[in-house]
């Protein structure tokens, strides 16, 4: 890397202009939480988001599901992190916000949004989201979630901000059996059926894991894992794919896929070809992570007739549900340590490599993120945007994740896109406020409101010296003026913070770190000023 | 003057010359000027109030038009919030200034 100062203060610059834009994550939240109806998504306008975020906003501070010191340290990175913050914790479903009451008979409000939103993951919010909250609509649906789950209606709704609690909630009720799914569908490919068609090994596995436990596992070797179509009984196999417990877990693996990745199409309990090939890919990921070869037909296998048997318990208790308690921070940093640890330690043509293919994911992500949320056939085409588990599996992988990169291991491919795409992010949001601490250290800073032919412009120096260019006609501008001064003074000291932690990097380090160490090396200053600014507030 | 030097240039000077906060607020018809900046129309009365703030003994001075007074109650209000500001960008952010001055003039490739 050059020793340059300047040419590297340039080249980050440079590299913030070629990283993921975040825009679209934004728009899909607020879709979801119905502050956009559904069917304009697919002609979207620039003014239609900036009323929602500005709605969404107004409730959200409202809403009392934000601490206020968590609202300021966010408002620190500017309005526009704080919505996308507030909008991602309102729509995570890993770790998401604990709902403390359930809302009044008529209210439409931040918390029938999340109410409304999360149901219609699951398939069970048939009106809009915005719709209002009413004992016929928004609680009978809920008591569909709290008979499975057995508990109450508001217990219900805050099981489903953790999946992973949710998940576990369920394996402890209900018994083996009810796990072993049927899904019919006939638009799998021949393909794929062929290529999944081992009702003989998976019969052999359900006795070595079930034996003859009960009539269920007994009737599905002699009555349906059989060879001649006319010993199937197809009645069963037909009863069985309408359960509609069996068909709500069926939901659930799809959410838990979608959530890691594997799945990409549309959330609308259509298992097809797509969420098939999803559980291949899983067992992949998971065989080349944890070297060991798990055959799919240890979970799946096609029957006749486009019916599939799919041993969901085998697959959530592996591969949805982690041991150890989240601490993310940590995990998040064991991953970057890791990766700069290899990348300092490998010969010149694997740290090449590395950052080949480092763009490469860069290239691959940013493409994804300038594809606009779409509507298809009446569902949001969406892209899953909460962390929790992600870092928890990529501080298990830690150890392999360098190599994959460097090999570019096809099994990995998609894992890799989602983690980068976090750290992009974290990448995006530290170098925007070192260019900003930057430039306010070089010259003014200029904040500019402006509506038809008047403006109002305020520039501002590091000594603290303010000038206000007013056009005749702006006062009414004032007071959203103000608001932007305000968002961007508070912004400031964290921009400053984190130059200065940048620039030290760079002096301290000229000559010794290759780019990609680098990178990495900022995403780690901006966690930790984060963090301590976090601190400060609390 | 390479960039970074431009840079401890200016943070030296804004750590060292904070005796004055001068806060302008200024109104009139404005256009795009030739240097690409915006600037006030010629031939007309600039409307406005300047405040000069002396941090050490705690001196304000403040010039405000007659008719800016009168007429613009919202624009006094908004200059007085600049005001704060100006305290508070300085208060925030001066002890960041010095940390960034003196880790790098502390370290060995520092000019």
């Amino acid at each position: 890397m050059s020793d340059n100062p300047d040419f590297i203060i340039d080249r980050l610059d440079q590299e913030l202009a070629t990283l993921p834009a975040a825009n679209n994550e934004s728009r899909q939240h607020l879709i979801e939480l119905g502050y956009i109806p559904l069917m304009k998504t697919n002609a979207l306008h620039s003014i239609d988001v900036v009323k929602a975020s500005d709605q969404f906003l107004s409730e959200a501070l409202s809403s009392g599901l934000f601490p206020s010191a968590e609202i300021e340290q966010l408002k620190q990175q500017g309005k526009d992190y704080l919505i996308r913050q507030l909008l991602r914790k309102a729509t995570d479903i890993d770790e998401g916000i604990n709902i403390p009451t359930l809302p009044m008979e008529g209210a439409v409000n931040l918390i029938t949004r999340i109410i409304h939103y999360r149901l219609d993951i699951f398939g069970l919010w048939p009106h809009a989201i915005a719709t209002r909250h009413t004992s016929i609509n928004t609680l009978s649906q809920l008591k569909v979630i709290a008979g499975y789950a057995q508990c109450s209606p508001l217990e219900a709704i805050n099981f489903l901000s953790d999946m992973e609690a949710f998940t576990r909630r369920l394996l402890s009720i209900y018994e083996e059996k009810d796990f072993i799914l049927t899904i019919h569908s006939q638009q799998v490919s021949g393909d794929l059926k062929k290529k999944l068609d081992r009702r003989f090994a998976f019969k052999r596995q359900l006795i070595e894991d079930f034996g003859d436990r009960n009539d269920f596992f007994i009737f599905l070797r002699k009555h349906i894992l059989k060879e001649r179509e006319n010993k199937i009984d197809f009645d069963f196999l037909k009863k069985e794919a309408r359960n509609d417990f069996k068909q709500f877990i069926m939901r659930l693996i799809q959410i838990h896929q979608w959530q890691e990745g594997f799945y990409d199409g549309l959330l609308d309990s259509n298992m097809g070809e797509l969420t098939l090939k999803s559980f291949l890919d899983a067992i992949d990921l998971y065989n080349k992570a944890n070297n060991r070869w798990i055959k799919p037909h240890r979970i799946i296998t096609y029957v006749e007739d486009g019916y599939f048997l799919f041993n969901a318990l085998f697959f959530l208790q592996e591969y949805m549900i982690e041991d150890h308690a989240p601490q993310q921070r940590k995990e998040d940093d064991l991953v970057l340590s890791a990766m700069a640890d290899n990348l300092a330690k490998a010969d010149e043509g694997t740290q090449l490599a590395f950052q080949q293919n480092m763009e490469q994911l860069k290239k691959e992500i940013r493409q994804g993120a300038e594809t606009p949320p779409k509507e298809r056939k009446g569902f949001l085409h969406r892209v899953y945007y909460g962390i929790k588990r992600l870092i928890k599996k990529a501080a298990k992988l830690a150890g392999k994740l360098f190599n994959w990169i460097v090999d570019k291991v096809k099994e990995g491919w998609k894992f890799l896109k989602k983690l980068f795409t976090h750290f992009f992010e974290q990448l995006s949001e530290g170098l925007k406020a070192f260019i900003d601490g930057i430039k306010f250290l070089i010259g003014r800073r200029a904040i500019h409101t402006a509506s038809e032919n008047n403006f109002i412009i305020s520039s501002f120096s590091i000594d603290g010296d303010a000038v206000s260019l007013v056009s005749t006609g702006a006062v009414q501008l004032i007071p959203s003026h103000l608001r932007q001064v305000n968002y961007w003074v508070g912004a400031m000291q964290f921009s400053l913070a984190i130059a200065g932690g940048v620039l030290k990097i760079i002096m301290q380090a000229l000559n010794a770190l290759s780019w990609p160490i680098l990178l990495f090396t900022i995403i780690k200053v901006y966690k930790n000023i984060s963090k301590s600014f976090k601190n400060l507030q609390l | 003057m390479s960039k970074l030097d431009d840079i401890f240039a200016k943070i030296e000077k804004a750590t060292t010359d904070l005796t004055t906060l001068k806060i302008q607020t200024v109104m009139g018809d404005l256009e795009l000027q030739n240097d690409g900046h915006i600037g006030f129309k010629k031939g007309q009365t600039i409307q406005g109030v300047i405040s000069n703030i002396d941090l050490i003994d705690g001196d304000i001075k403040t010039q405000i038009t007659e008719e800016f007074y009168k007429n613009y109650p919202e624009l006094v209000q908004f200059h007085q919030a600049r005001e704060v500001k100006g305290h508070e960008i300085i208060a925030n952010n001066i002890d960041t200034l010095k940390t960034i001055i003196e880790t790098i003039k502390n370290l060995p490739q520092s000019k």
